[in-house]
């Protein structure tokens, strides 16, 4: 059974205070569910339909994903650093399964 | 030589106009064989220094063990012995545009009226640090057939099932725009029968990539897992290699391979530079209607090497430039009627053993570009049975196009 | 406040049908051509079905993809809206609207003031040549709205 693999792109060490980019990308195929098979049959609809990240437990940014997101959906999106801790990326996918990473920032 | 000085001497058989090619690729040696076959009052020089070429396309299918490297190789032969074509085994040294002059590494010095060069493509250097000429040894690119494809292959017979491969795939523009996801397709086809834990992995210099849905619908459905993908823009772009590691440095992260390819960035071949063809893209201007070069009079450049507008990079499009190229050189030395130049391109990719999309493009050359006119792509949702029939059309295709080349 | 919202997505026609026929107080079916014939129209009727408020269209949000792309499958996308995300005053969320798609709703992202930027950058499918619409919601409730027009060769969404 084929797990995508979650990969994020994140520094190490901000300052306080500073914007940082977080990059985050999951080799997922996104199926639409618009699409027919060469029987003429459906094939279901199977995305990644939510993306969040926690720092320090709270969340700080999300988004929810529909049909017209790429294949391998890639985000790029911007944090404050506020203290050191612990950064969690969690992508949900239809039907429940889960895929999470986890990354440590010092801020100093 | 004006045209008029040209043909009454042609006439009386004496000093025919001598066109020096350089370059025994698919350009080259089409351009030789159609200056040939196109009058009797041209006499045309092939130099190449390999006794054999081997061709890219279709590389892909011997790295997948679909075909023997044997069936990709290509003599001149029937250039030298049916269409009397001087063929050369030597490399350039130089080329005097002034005293139009090609002189060779064999000490040999050959006066020409025009040049028409097809040197193919050159890495950038420096372009991923470390990736020196020791480095490919270890890391090949195979991006030119022969002995690179050869050690490529041997890699992937060795390395231990579960492991990684690494493809490094280059920025735009570059040789066979789906040179790279064909191999990572083809060489997936290998894994699944032999190696059915193995791992690939494409690092991207770009974001997107040629046909993306067509390809990756493919490995979706023959190879479910086993390929990743990931654009310059996640990763930061590839800096470097760690040859002893087998290490890929990328803006971020490091990627370590069990086997690695890369396929750094290009540029036109070496001399194309020496001979100073090439303008501040690394490429070489030339003009539509003739492919003569924008920088050096009498000079032509065709193939991948010329900056032939939106052309894509391909062993069709150097076929169609040449002939271009040919009836351009004949109008103008011997007063043969001028065409309106047509170019094509045509291209077999194949996804798995019964699984081809091809692509089709009309261009029109325009007096400062090559515009496309008109093209077809196969499409993701084809049925089976077209991508079989397409498979069965690559190896007629792949008989008759080297025929016409080098037959 | 940044809790996914897991609606089903719509069609273009749907939305446009229950807005003709909100709007008309009858049967939508017969106002389907009318609503469709004024394009800029649409947009506003579309955003308005789909959140209960006239959008405003604003210079603060900056949507950039590029004007022509060769494949629909993978178009890039960034969005930036100018805003000082205190507490007083910040981005809610953006969705992120494709009208041409065959379902219409892309993306919505979801900031937080003092900890989330209101900037992101992803890649998007568009089934064809079409305004793609960012509508920001301010944390006063405010909508407000900005277009980019992409053209694309080919259908990412098949």
């Amino acid at each position: 059974m084929f797990i995508p693999t979650p990969r994020v792109q994140v520094p190490s060490t901000a300052a306080n205070g500073e914007i940082f980019q977080v990059k985050a990308l999951i080799s997922h195929r996104m199926e639409t569910g618009l699409r027919r098979d060469d029987q003429g049959d459906v094939i279901p609809r199977n995305i990644i339909n939510r993306f969040s990240c926690r720092y320090n437990d709270v969340i700080v940014f999300g988004v929810d994903l529909h049909e017209a997101v790429a294949a391998n959906p890639y985000l790029e999106f911007y944090l404050r650093a506020t203290e050191s801790g612990r950064l969690e990326f969690v992508w949900e996918e239809d039907g429940g399964h889960i895929y999470a990473l986890t990354h440590q920032l010092t801020v100093g | 030589m004006s045209v008029a000085a040209l043909r009454p001497q042609a006439a009386r058989g004496q000093a025919r106009a001598r066109i020096i090619v350089i370059g025994g690729g698919v350009g080259g040696a089409t351009a030789a064989k159609y200056l040939a076959l196109g009058s009797e009052a041209l006499d045309v020089t092939l130099v190449e220094p390999k006794a054999r070429y081997t061709s890219c396309f279709f590389s892909n299918l011997y790295l997948a063990g679909l075909r023997p490297l044997e069936s990709l190789t290509h003599g001149y032969e029937t250039l030298a012995q049916r269409y009397r074509v001087n063929v050369v085994q030597d490399s350039v040294a130089a080329i005097d545009p002034v005293a139009k002059n090609v002189s060779l590494e064999g000490g040999a010095n050959l006066s020409y009226d025009r040049v028409v060069l097809a040197p193919g493509i050159g890495f950038k250097a420096g372009s991923i640090e470390g990736y020196d000429d020791a480095a490919m040894q270890i890391m090949p690119h195979a991006w030119s057939a022969g002995l690179q494809t050869s050690l490529l292959r041997r890699q992937l017979e060795s390395m231990e099932d579960g492991g990684v491969f690494v493809l490094v795939a280059p920025p735009d523009p570059f040789r066979c725009p789906p040179g790279p996801y064909e191999r990572a397709s083809l060489i997936a086809y290998y894994f699944k029968q032999y190696k059915p834990r193995a791992k690939i992995l494409i690092l991207d210099a770009k974001d997107s990539f040629f046909a993306q849905d067509v390809f990756e619908d493919g490995w979706n459905r023959h190879y479910p897992g086993m390929i990743e993908w990931l654009p310059g823009q996640f990763t930061g772009g590839i800096k470097g290699v760690d040859v002893k590691g087998r290490m890929i440095k990328t803006g971020g992260d490091t990627f370590k391979a069990d086997v690695a390819n890369v396929i750094p960035a290009q540029e036109a071949g070496r001399l194309a530079h020496q001979a100073h063809l090439v303008d501040q893209s690394g490429w070489c201007p030339i003009d539509p209607m003739t492919f003569e070069s924008k920088l050096q009079p009498g000079i032509h450049v065709i193939g991948d090497a010329a900056k032939a507008g939106n052309m894509a990079k391909s062993a069709f499009a150097s076929n169609s430039q040449a002939k271009v190229c040919a009836f351009a050189i004949l109008a103008a030395l011997t007063g043969s009627e001028r065409f309106v130049p047509h170019l094509f391109n045509t291209c077999f990719t194949l996804l798995a053993s019964d699984d081809a999309v091809t692509s089709a493009i009309s261009y029109s050359a325009e007096p400062d570009t090559i515009k496309i006119n008109d093209f077809f792509l196969s499409k993701v949702g084809d049925s089976a049975e077209t991508r079989r029939e397409a498979v069965r059309e690559a190896d007629g295709w792949y008989a008759a196009f080297t025929h016409d080349i080098f037959g | 406040m940044v809790e996914g919202t897991k609606t089903a997505n719509f069609t273009r026609r749907a939305l446009l049908t229950a807005a003709a026929a909100a709007g008309a107080g009858v049967a939508g079916g017969v106002f389907i051509s009318q609503v469709d014939a004024g394009d800029s129209d649409d947009d506003v009727a579309i955003v308005k079905q789909l959140t209960g408020k006239t959008p405003v269209e604003s210079d603060r949000i900056h949507l950039v993809m590029p004007r022509t792309f060769p494949n629909g499958y993978t178009v890039p996308l960034s969005l930036e809206i100018d805003s000082p995300m205190t507490e007083a005053d910040h981005v809610r969320h953006v969705r992120v609207l494709a009208p041409h798609n065959p379902l219409i709703e892309v993306a919505r992202f979801h900031f937080v003031p003092r900890r989330s930027e209101p900037r992101v950058s992803t890649r998007i499918r568009l089934a064809e040549p079409q305004y793609v619409l960012a509508v920001v919601e301010m944390n006063d409730g405010a909508l407000l709205m900005n277009k980019t027009w992409v053209e694309v060769a080919t259908n990412g969404c098949t």
